[in-house]
């Protein structure tokens, strides 16, 4: 055996015990456990949350408006007409006559920086179905009977050299085509008693079963997915995909009628990271 | 303070005694048995972030009806409570650190159209963030609050147009700004007639760490010294201190000074220790998990703060509007509600529970009512707006018969001066107590000991909790938790009524009832470091 980390001296049987050694090994000894550097603690860094929501928004008489913060087109129009894509890996939207929309909504995009690196922890969507939103949450999967989440988890940091050319980023994580049902949220408790199971009581379409279709409550845990020092991070959730509905001209929000009368309700959006103790 | 002292040098010409050798290796081994404290620690601050959301900002100015701004505190835990609301000794400082400001403009350098949500022919004006400290506390017929400027984040437009390098986002660090404990700051952005998409606001602070609430730890801020568990915590023995037993044994006097001897060598000794080192020190007893079997194998403690302050806000009814928002904005998510008819607007937010914590604080800001609502708050008078707001564990998300319980939960009109600390603004919400017995907790107002929250591992379906009161102020004294230490979600619940009986968009379309701030629930307490 030997001492490897809170003194460089080391004794043994048959060699010298000077007073001198002893002395030095005692002071580093000292030293090394009046400021333990943060190598020899087995857990340095601090869970932290990211607790974002939306809620939609409503168009009344007189104050039209087309659009559905924080859910903003996904692809933009170029000066030829071209459409430009906003988030690499996000499948571009393609109408059933084979065009690609430039003005079509579906991608919710938060950005931070982090200025030490920090390690993403856990990705949680949850969409409550108490109303009946306009969006549709599953499509058609790669059979013929089952069905895929039209949502999509991207995380995604800009490139250190090229921070506004969105096509060198680098894609941290990526959720897709996954089976939604695995995410569907029952019902909250309907029984008799109590009758308010927590305060407020939520909507009663929320308890009886009336709800249009179950709530999503979609949780990826333990990513543990490193982030570089001054990372520029690009959190989206987005409902862009190929159509392949029968309906002409139906666009990945499933609707003719624009970005803006398509929302997911009242979305949570949780990000937890965990970041280093420091001095 | 935990440093130890060399006492015990070896002075030149002076015979080694054991205690020249032992006496300092023994003084480190009763540090390792669960008394490293964070002074002694190189790295003992534990960051922690705010993060504030907006889908959209009008890019007005303040005092206009849109306007808007966000307030927020960042008291003390109740283990260190100052009754008088000052900071005493005991008061950890918090410092922040930076500040990190994005928004979503479709990476072009054209403003977005606030109704279209698409680049305009107009180029992207300069954003502002500014944080102030709040230095008093208006009434509502009084003018805005007098503040102190304390950091400015800019973005020029020239920065963002330049399409390079747009700052966006961009981040303030090395701030070191030291935060007053009981103060209420607030943020304003500041985006000349241009609205911002998805705004988000990162605050980052450290907190030096600190001791999870084990019955001890409680105990003695809050019970006199008599041990009391947190509410719902688990049983004392999974939950306690498992500190470690490190020793040295001295050699007798006047034996020899041997290197590998068993016990008594020299570096026998150091090795002892050094190991201990080397195998990394351990603080906190749970990973993402708390284990409902204690485990003879399972690591002992060497180091006695585990936890991080963390402060969580979640934002709710962000609503994206172009402008302020009237009662017909919103007026379709008006639900039938069990004691309101139809005249509530609904919210809430589901947070994993990642890992293990408790709950200290919870507050509510009413971020939508702006200086301008607050004084011209038209038909819908500020006495006639409630806000309620709930917090409760979730167990059983996926499955068919969830259950709850409830953790703190406050029913508020707009002019309420209950818990208020920012007037019309910024209330405590106090959590669940009983008014038939237990220990109370900390804090603006009545309000009970934290909260423990934690998923658990279960081999039998039953896992034995702390008692919990059942709600504010509950008749019943504490009883086993309803989710029955089984949680695995943490619920946050809003309501805005209209009062008086109406619902929000009769008759008053032209009233303002919110702005696009929202409302911000502020869930602040403690939670286990981690690997």
């Amino acid at each position: 055996m030997s001492t490897r980390k809170i003194t460089t001296e080391q004794f043994s049987d048959g060699s010298t015990i000077d007073g001198s050694r002893i002395a030095r090994a005692v002071t580093d000894i000292v030293e090394y456990n009046n400021a333990v550097p943060i190598d020899a603690v087995a857990k340095p860094r601090a869970p932290q949350f990211m607790i974002l929501g939306a809620y939609p928004q409503q168009v009344v008489a007189g104050a039209p408006i087309t659009t559905s913060s924080p859910w903003v087109n996904y692809n933009l129009a170029d000066a030829a007409g071209n459409p430009v894509f906003r988030a690499k890996g996000i499948a571009a939207s393609e109408t059933s006559a084979g065009t690609y929309p430039t003005t079509d909504g579906g991608m919710w995009t938060v950005s931070t920086l982090f200025d030490r690196p920090v390690i993403i922890d856990s990705v949680a969507v949850h969409i409550d179905s108490w109303e009946a939103w306009p969006i549709e949450l599953t499509g058609p999967g790669g059979g013929a009977l089952d069905k895929a989440s039209l949502l999509q988890i991207l995380i995604d940091t800009d490139s250190l050299y090229a921070p506004e050319d969105r096509t060198v980023n680098s894609k941290e994580l990526h959720y897709r085509q996954f089976d939604p049902t695995v995410w569907h949220a029952q019902d909250l408790n309907n029984a008799a008693a109590p009758t308010v199971d927590m305060q407020p009581a939520p909507p009663t379409k929320l308890k009886d079963g009336s709800a249009v279709e179950p709530s999503y409550v979609i949780e990826r845990k333990g990513l543990n997915l490193p982030i570089h020092q001054f990372a520029r991070v690009r959190f989206r959730l987005a409902f862009a995909r190929k159509d392949t509905s029968a309906v002409a001209g139906t666009k990945s929000w499933e609707s003719d009628n624009g970005s803006n009368t398509m929302h997911p309700g009242q979305p949570t959006f949780v990000i937890v990271y965990r970041e280093q103790l420091r001095e | 303070m935990s440093k130890i002292t060399n006492d015990k040098k070896l002075p030149l010409g002076v015979g080694i005694e054991p205690s020249h050798v032992a006496g300092n290796l023994s003084a480190v081994a009763t540090q390792l048995s669960g008394n490293i404290t964070f002074d002694q620690r190189q790295q003992p601050e534990s960051p922690f972030s705010v993060s504030w959301f907006y889908s959209q900002t009008n890019g007005a100015a303040i005092g206009t009806s849109a306007g808007e701004s966000l307030h927020f505190t960042l008291p003390p835990l109740q283990d260190e409570w100052n009754a008088k609301l000052v900071s005493d000794e005991n008061t950890k400082s918090i410092t922040l650190d930076s500040i990190s400001f994005s928004f979503d403009l479709m990476n072009q350098s054209k403003m977005l159209g606030s109704s279209t949500g698409l680049p305009t022919a107009t180029d992207m004006n300069g954003v502002s963030l500014y944080l102030y400290k709040l230095t008093n506390d208006p009434g509502t017929a009084d003018a805005p609050p007098e503040k102190l400027l304390m950091a400015e984040v800019v973005i020029t437009g020239e920065e963002i147009v330049g399409g390079f390098n747009t700052r966006n986002p961009t981040i303030l660090r090395d701030l070191g700004i030291s935060v007053d404990r009981f103060a209420v700051y607030e943020w304003h952005i500041d985006s000349t007639s241009a609205p911002l998409f998805s705004v988000l606001i990162r605050a980052n602070f450290s907190h030096p760490v600190v001791q999870r609430d084990t019955a001890a730890v409680l105990g003695d801020a809050l019970n006199g010294g008599t041990p009391v568990d947190a509410q719902n915590a688990p049983a004392t023995a999974l939950y306690s201190k498992d500190n470690d037993t490190v020793a040295i044994t001295a050699p007798a006097a006047d034996t020899l000074i041997q290197a590998d001897a068993a016990v008594t060598g020299v570096q026998t000794q150091i090795e002892t220790l050094d190991t201990k080192f080397r195998n990394k020190l351990v603080g906190g007893r749970a990973g993402r998990y708390q284990a409902d079997t204690s485990f003879a194998t399972d690591r002992k403690e060497q180091i006695l703060e585990d936890s991080s302050y963390f402060c969580w806000c979640v934002n709710l009814m962000k609503v994206g509007n172009d402008g302020i928002i009237t009662g017909g904005n919103v007026s379709k998510w008006q639900v039938g509600y069990p004691n309101a008819g139809g005249n509530t607007l609904w919210d809430r937010a589901l947070i994993p529970i990642a890992y293990p914590g408790t709950i200290h604080h919870v507050f509510v800001e009413a971020a939508g009512i702006n200086d301008y609502i607050r004084k011209n708050p038209g038909t819908i008078a500020l006495s006639s707006r409630v806000v309620e707001v709930g917090v409760g564990l979730y167990r059983g998300v996926r499955i068919s018969s969830p259950t709850y319980q409830q953790v703190a939960h406050t029913s508020v009109a707009l002019d309420s001066s209950t818990g208020n600390i920012l007037k019309n603004r910024l209330w405590s919400v106090p959590l669940v107590y009983s008014a038939a017995g237990g220990v109370g907790g900390n804090g603006y107002v009545t309000q009970g000991r934290p909260v423990y929250f934690g998923r658990q591992l279960t081999y039998d379906g039953t896992v034995a909790r702390a008692n919990i009161a059942g709600s504010v102020g509950a008749s019943l004294p504490e009883a086993a938790p309803a989710t029955g230490g089984l949680e695995n979600y943490i619920e946050v619940r809003l309501t805005y009524t209209r009062g008086t009986g109406a619902s929000w968009d009769t008759g008053v379309a032209t009233d303002l009832i919110l702005s696009n701030a929202g409302f911000n629930v502020y869930i602040i307490g403690k939670m286990g470091l981690k690997e």
